[in-house]
């Protein structure tokens, strides 16, 4: 192959392809860096709200290079983000005392499921350690101290274990009820460890979800409502239209039909929006 | 006279517990001062000429010490794609922002005064 064509094909086929390719590649690299930077904030909400709100404002820049270099740009200012993220969430959530609770919470055992676990770790040593030393000083036998250990261990664990299961089952038997559509119950929270944490944390997602669904059935109600009104007083022109005595006209009885069908339509309609129902149709006029 | 210089000293003393007072910070806050209702970072960022990279973090130490809040745009992001965050002062803080602002740069109302709201950027310019 000559020099001239290399230069050609260099430059006419492969430079262009390449510098497309480059075109292409840039918003997309863009969209990454963004992400990226974002998640290196450190905290999951700024993380979501950064990607987002970066990756709203990368979209305005014009060019497709520029738009890479203004990634790195919020990729460059991180570090600093990071420090007021930090203090931010640190401000909002914690003052000195709550951040020493912080420390010392894994030891208090009503309010640290850990602790507990922990507690009775200790209780049932200390407890063996106790039998083996009155087996050693009456002459019992041992294995006759050790069923005596563990029946005792066993007790301890039953205890300690009802109080988390109990609280985590309550949490599963209103998370059964939620995933089939009532969000009307509530966990009952009555302890301070994490899974009552849990319950509360849960508690307040039910609650959104709630007013959510509160939210969305509104307007279906309202529109119920109207279509309602509507048939009615179709049916009600209908009636009025052609008072009883006057011959019929033809086609009356069809619009009746009609309109009591797309009454039963609403109604089914109404039932799956809004849950079971009934629908108040109105009265067939003759 | 003495008395009101105290009480000025004092202010911008109590004020030490907000962000650092840089040049870009001060060229944010006159930006958020003009009232606009739809600022957000990089239109910030354009109207005082500085890079965004600048900018986030100013906003972000402002939000840290509650002078500014901000929103999500309106609108769902599945339809139209990630939404803008807007900033806006605080409302407790904006006489304070004001004064801070009219103590240090005394001509500042000209300088991004050509911002309204609903006008954008460009607006004036």
């Amino acid at each position: 192959m000559s020099s001239g064509l290399l230069v050609f094909v260099v430059t006419g086929v492969l430079v262009p392809l390449v510098l497309t390719e480059v075109g292409d590649w840039c918003p997309w690299a863009a969209r990454r860096v963004v992400r990226w930077a974002a998640r290196r904030l450190g905290d999951p909400a700024a993380c979501e709200r950064y990607e987002e709100e970066w990756a709203a404002n990368l979209e305005e820049v014009p060019g497709k290079l520029s738009r890479l270099c203004s990634a790195f740009g919020y990729l460059a200012c991180v570090p600093r983000m990071r420090r007021s993220v930090r203090g931010h969430r640190r401000r909002a959530r914690t003052s000195l005392g709550s951040t020493v609770w912080a420390w010392l919470r894994p030891l208090d055992p009503f309010r640290s499921v850990t602790a507990r676990l922990g507690l009775l770790s200790a209780t049932c040593v200390l407890l063996s350690t106790l039998m083996t030393v009155v087996a050693v000083q009456s002459s019992t036998q041992v294995r006759i101290m050790l069923l005596f250990s563990l029946a005792a261990a066993l007790l301890i664990a039953t205890f300690t274990a009802h109080g988390i299961v109990s609280a985590a089952h309550r949490v599963t038997l209103t998370a059964r009820a939620a995933a089939s559509g009532d969000y009307t119950r509530r966990v009952p929270v009555d302890s301070r460890d994490e899974i009552g944490e849990l319950a509360a944390h849960f508690n307040t997602m039910l609650q959104h979800l709630e007013a959510a669904e509160a939210d969305r059935h509104g307007p279906a109600d309202e529109h119920r409502r109207e279509l309602l009104a509507c048939v009615a007083q179709l049916h009600e022109t209908v009636r009025q239209a052609h008072p009883a005595g006057t011959p019929d006209v033809p086609g009356r009885q069809d619009v009746i039909v009609r309109l009591d069908r797309l009454t039963s339509q609403l109604d089914e309609l109404t039932r799956v929006l809004t849950g079971p129902q009934p629908l108040e149709q109105p009265e067939p006029q003759p | 006279m003495v008395f009101k210089g105290y009480l000025y000293m004092y202010r911008v003393r109590g004020m030490t517990s907000g962000p650092r007072l840089t040049e870009a910070t001060l060229d944010v806050l006159e930006v958020l001062l003009s009232g606009d209702e739809e600022l957000y970072g990089l239109k910030i960022a354009r109207v005082i000429g500085r890079p965004t990279g600048s900018v986030f973090p100013i906003l972000a130490r402002l939000e840290e010490t509650g002078w500014a809040t901000s929103e999500w745009e309106e609108g769902d992001r599945a339809a139209r794609g990630p939404r803008r965050r807007f900033y806006r002062l605080d409302p407790r803080h904006v006489a304070e922002v004001r004064d801070l602002v009219a103590a240090r740069r005394p001509a500042a109302p000209a300088r991004w005064g050509t911002l309204r709201p609903g006008l954008g950027m460009g607006g004036g310019q």
